[in-house]
């Protein structure tokens, strides 16, 4: 008879809701690009943007597991754990790994620049990014190429973390999704210590109001 | 996935290899960037002509798709799928390109017009979300889109010559109406600006400038009839040089203003019909018509 596992919150809800609006979010973007979609473009790159703000402001005072002074280590640090990991050694974390926060903070980069270089974009024909009349016709359009390029690395970074992810769920048996949408972990996955501090969702709402502003105000004409 | 569901059991266990997995993901990367490339066809195009498996299409200069189709594409399409930028990632600034599409695919159906995206857009009515050029670029002319139907009715050769196309529209004489800069019209004009004002308070509707765009003058005295003669003539003296065309048909101008008329180094046209021509006048005229001045007058 199999033991059933004492599971340990490690994720909060703003977290997991804000990963997995990504996820739809930059799906819809790209769909939406696609297919001439330019308005339900906009609106979607804009929500990836304000979820971009509000995470960037959650990983300075959001839970331990989302700051980025706990899952940030220098690059040594994160060569050491992935040769580690191939050993078959990797140490145990509560939430992002070492090579895993550089993963975090690449995805949050690039994710960033695309949605910037996409308010100053245009189409040439019909759609011009909210910003795109502050700046020179000439510069909106090499950003606009930019904004294309941007996207080959979000789709090379997202191809390397589900690489990764499944490389822990076919490798390591370890599911990484599933804490992702319900939270927790067993408490095997995790090293010995105090569990993760979780912040209350009421602040984490305080910080997308303010993400919301603050994106409104960059757009204000 | 519920709490229940996870078992130490679960844990530690070992399904794949780390190599076995790499290699997978290897494999499944090159067949993922390879379903990528294909579905981009002018990629794919790109690739199978490098590899030498295609050849690009054949061309002529003298084909019916160098002289009338390549223009169209060049004034109305080559802004968004030129060099520059591609939209949907199309370009039709070549007819490899062209012929090989964009994002969705190809646009020209060699044989079936009807049935080629391109002739879809082009033809669609003013003002229509679809139509292409947007309506905030300049339109395809009727005959435009007339020339690309029966360019891909034919096959969207790059070859064809131009006499296999003998119902095509014939071609309309390109205009080019130069910008004005004012600032440059401003100077050219300040050496006769005083005087010409002067001139037009003392002979109203006399003389003005050819054209909103131009420095250059045209002085018609015909309406002022035997008023105006030899002396009157002589008030245009310091704008001379800047006169292009005159009209002194039925004025009183005589000999006395041979020289005046030889001194308009920039005369174009002089008519002076219903005016006695001496001797020296008539020379002048005949030297004038040497210099190619259009001269209307009596005299021979």
């Amino acid at each position: 008879m199999q033991t059933p596992l004492k599971l340990v919150r490690v994720w909060d809800l703003p977290v997991r809701v804000f990963h997995w609006s990504l996820v739809l979010l930059v799906l819809c973007s790209w769909v939406s690009a696609e297919n001439g979609l330019l308005r339900v473009h906009l609106w979607s790159g804009l929500a990836l943007l304000t979820l971009l703000v509000f995470r960037i402001i959650w990983g300075f005072v959001g839970s331990s597991t989302a700051r980025f002074s706990q899952f940030v280590r220098s690059p040594r640090q994160a060569l050491e754990y992935l040769r580690a990991t191939k050993r078959g050694e990797g140490q145990l974390h509560a939430g992002h790994n070492p090579a895993g926060g550089w993963m975090v903070l690449a995805l949050l980069t690039v994710l960033s620049l695309q949605a910037m270089t996409g308010l100053f974009s245009n189409d040439g024909i019909r759609f011009f990014g909210p910003l795109a009349a502050r700046i020179s016709a000439a510069l909106s359009d090499r950003l606009t190429t930019l904004h294309g390029t941007i996207f080959n690395v979000i789709l090379t970074f997202v191809w390397l973390h589900i690489v990764a992810v499944l490389y822990y769920r076919y490798v390591r048996a370890e599911n990484l999704v599933a804490p992702m949408i319900n939270g927790s972990k067993p408490d095997a996955m995790l090293p010995a210590g105090p569990p993760p501090k979780l912040v209350a969702v009421r602040w984490a709402l305080l910080c997308l109001v303010f993400a919301v502003l603050l994106v409104w105000w960059i757009l204000k004409p | 996935m519920s709490d229940a569901g996870v078992h130490a059991a679960d844990l530690g266990r070992r399904r794949l290899s780390a190599r076995r997995y790499i290699s997978w993901v290897a494999l499944l990367t090159v067949a993922t960037v390879a379903a990528f490339a294909m579905l981009r066809p002018s990629l794919a195009h790109a690739i199978r002509e490098t590899l030498g498996l295609e050849r690009p299409p054949l061309q002529s200069p003298q084909s019916f798709y160098a002289a009338r189709v390549a223009p169209i594409f060049d004034q109305h399409c080559r802004s968004c799928h030129g060099p520059g930028r591609q939209k949907a990632k199309l370009r039709l600034d070549s007819l490899g390109a062209a012929l090989r599409g964009g994002k969705h695919g190809a646009v020209i159906a060699p044989g079936n017009p009807g049935g080629s995206g391109l002739v879809q857009r082009i033809a669609l009515p003013a003002g229509s979300e679809r139509l292409m050029p947007p309506s905030s670029l300049s339109p395809l002319a009727p005959d435009d889109v007339t020339v690309i139907k029966l360019w891909i009715a034919a096959g969207a050769s790059g070859v064809q010559p131009l006499s296999a196309f003998s119902t095509a529209p014939k071609p309309v004489a390109q205009v080019t109406i130069l910008a004005v800069d004012p600032k440059v019209l401003a100077a050219e004009r300040a050496p006769v600006d005083g005087p010409l004002q002067a001139l037009q308070r003392r002979f109203p509707y006399v003389i003005d400038y050819e054209a909103r765009s131009s420095a250059r003058l045209e002085l018609n005295a015909s309406r002022l009839g035997r008023s105006f003669g030899d002396r009157e003539f002589a008030a245009f003296a310091p704008v001379v040089a800047s006169i292009v065309r005159v009209d002194l048909s039925g004025t009183a101008v005589g000999e006395a203003s041979t020289q005046a008329l030889l001194a308009m180094t920039n005369l174009r046209t002089l008519r002076l019909v219903g005016v006695h021509a001496g001797p020296s006048l008539a020379a002048a005229l005949a030297s004038m018509r040497e210099r190619g001045i259009r001269v209307y007058a009596d005299t021979p």
